[in-house]
């Protein structure tokens, strides 16, 4: 073929077309774009509008940087002054079943603005995966949040075992949305009040799926004895477990591990004795071992990943902590 | 005149895209399950994106050619899907918000990419945009009637708006309910057109009959006439 048959030929043609259509495209949206873009600032002057019902507010932007913003098994992701209102405006986030769920919350301060008077309304900001099942949950739902508050109160609409359950079918959506909730509440009577929010388990090892509010250690005759409250893992719910340390031949032991509350999902509860067995005797190394075998059938993976993962988190917070928990030993909070 | 009832009925009833068809049944499941509000405005942005589609490849089938014209019908599917999600980002967010991914998914829409290739590049600009407008309202009538029902049962309110009543059946909300009321609404529908087309056939037989025994009576008449004289 030669060069003028190419360009007199059909192949020419259709790329000419396919790039002229390309081309009018590309240009029609960009000048579109330029009309029609919706920049940051409107989203958020439109989140605000659905927060204080249209009226004009003016939100300062707090600094966290040097706060600790994991609290309550949330993320508090931004804070905002309402100077207009007392209230700070809250962005948190945890983690729902598909994805993480991030909620605003404006939590209102007394006439002080050093105390925490109420909640005036939690919504839905953002949601990590379209899976998640977040339209079950109406409005009469996140208004309960501003009607039923209380001080210290610790909302758990999410969790099955508690009397307050909202059976929505999305009970771990519902479960993100209590801990951001919980969690705003939390920062900002630390944040006003001018307290600073310690991480009970800083300096700790293997802490990332351990509930530092709730588990407590002790220690006698060389023995540490914890009483470890997991966080969920996806579908698992947090985990009660018994775990007992002590050295064996200079290497710290599991010497007893029992499961108190099973947060696996029904059908693997037999299978999560079984493991609390075999991880007696157990050292860090093996239980490291463990996480690590990822493999379709391996330690990890057996059908109650989730489950498993908390188990041999919480053995290996118990072992790699060891000498740590039997110096200072911590309380109930 | 007569051609375009045609081509808006065969769009809206007899070729419903989807009680007929069954075409575009992702954003069906998706949005009659959320409420009957999303239904209908993923329908409308079906309607838009559709329509214009229709008129725009119509007017080009003379010059795209054969050998690439899909790609061409999906650039300019995707750049007024893009369009439409502009402006309801702009203009109308809550929508915006509840079509979530799927409304940029109506780039994928069996029914508009199966009008572009079934329709538009055989026909002209108007009857395109009929087709394309008919069989939208088809989709949108058929959305915003599953949405309707999945909403009563499920979360016991009308586009947003509390029914008196507080009894909900919680599986409507779910893929689950919305693969129950589709099934359901196909299998009336399919029998409903069926009776219609039946008793539709019986009277044109009856005609066509009554026609062919005119025929056959109109010589024996004009023979005995003959006869008597």
């Amino acid at each position: 073929m030669t060069v003028k048959q190419f360009f007199k030929g059909k192949a020419f043609k259709s790329i000419v077309v396919l790039l002229c259509v390309l081309l009018v495209s590309g240009i029609l949206l960009s000048v579109c774009w330029g009309f029609l873009e919706v920049t940051d600032e409107e989203r958020f002057n439109r989140k605000i509008n659905a927060m204080y019902g249209g009226e004009t507010v003016t939100a300062i932007e707090q600094d966290i940087s040097q706060k600790n913003t994991s609290i309550s098994n949330a993320t508090i992701q931004n804070v905002w002054k309402i100077e207009e209102k007392k209230d700070y405006l809250v962005q948190a986030a945890s983690r729902g079943y598909g994805g993480d769920i991030t909620c605003w919350i404006a939590v209102s301060l007394n006439d002080d603005m050093n105390s925490v008077k109420g909640i005036r309304k939690v919504i839905k900001y953002a949601v990590g995966d379209s899976a998640e099942l977040i339209g079950n949950i109406g409005e009469e739902v996140y208004a309960k949040f501003a009607t039923e508050y209380a001080d210290g109160k610790k909302f758990t609409y999410g969790d099955k075992n508690s009397d307050e359950y909202i059976s929505t079918g999305a009970t771990y959506t519902m479960g993100a949305i209590c801990n951001c909730v919980n969690g705003s509440v939390e920062f900002v009577k630390a944040y006003a009040s001018g307290v600073e929010i310690v991480d009970p388990l800083e300096g700790l090892a293997y802490t990332d799926k351990i509930d530092g509010e709730t588990t407590t250690w002790s220690s006698e005759n060389g023995v540490v004895t914890y009483n470890i409250v997991t966080k969920s893992n996806a579908q698992a719910t947090p985990f009660t477990l018994t775990i007992k340390v002590a050295k064996e031949n200079e290497v710290a032991v599991i010497t007893e591990y029992t499961i108190v509350v099973n947060g696996s999902t029904s059908g693997y509860g037999e299978e999560m004795a079984e493991q609390a067995n075999n991880l007696t005797g157990k050292k860090l190394a093996d239980v490291e071992g463990y996480l690590a075998d990822t493999d379709v059938g391996g330690a990890l993976m057996t059908g109650a990943t989730k489950s498993n993962t908390l188990c041999y988190k919480a053995a290996a917070f118990a072992l790699a902590n060891y000498d740590t928990c039997l110096s200072t030993p911590k309380g109930g909070n | 005149m007569n051609k375009y009832k045609k081509i808006t009925l065969d769009g809206i009833i007899f070729n419903n895209p989807t009680f007929m068809l069954v075409l575009g049944t992702c954003p069906t499941l998706a949005m009659i399950k959320s409420s009957a509000m999303s239904a209908v405005g993923m329908g409308l942005c079906v309607v838009v994106v559709l329509t214009l589609s229709n008129m725009i490849i119509s007017a080009l089938r003379k010059i795209i050619p054969n050998e690439v014209r899909i790609p061409c019908y999906i650039v300019i599917i995707a750049t007024l899907v893009t369009l439409v999600q502009m402006v309801l980002e702009k203009f109308v967010p809550d929508l915006y918000d509840s079509l979530g991914t799927f409304l940029a998914l109506i780039v994928v829409n069996c029914i508009v990419l199966g009008r572009a290739e079934a329709f538009a590049n055989k026909h002209t600009v108007l009857e395109s945009a009929v087709d394309g407008l008919a069989n939208g309202l088809g989709f949108t009538l058929a959305l915003g009637f599953m949405g309707i029902i999945c909403e009563l049962l499920g979360s016991a309110s009308l586009f947003g708006v509390k029914m008196p009543w507080t009894f909900k059946i919680k599986i409507f909300s779910t893929p689950a309910g919305a693969f129950i009321v589709y099934g359901l609404c196909i299998a009336i529908f399919t029998y409903i057109m069926d009776k219609f087309m039946l008793s539709r056939r019986i009277k044109e037989n009856v005609i066509a009959r009554e026609k062919l025994l005119d025929k056959i009576n109109a010589p024996e008449s004009a023979n005995a006439g003959e006869a008597n004289v």
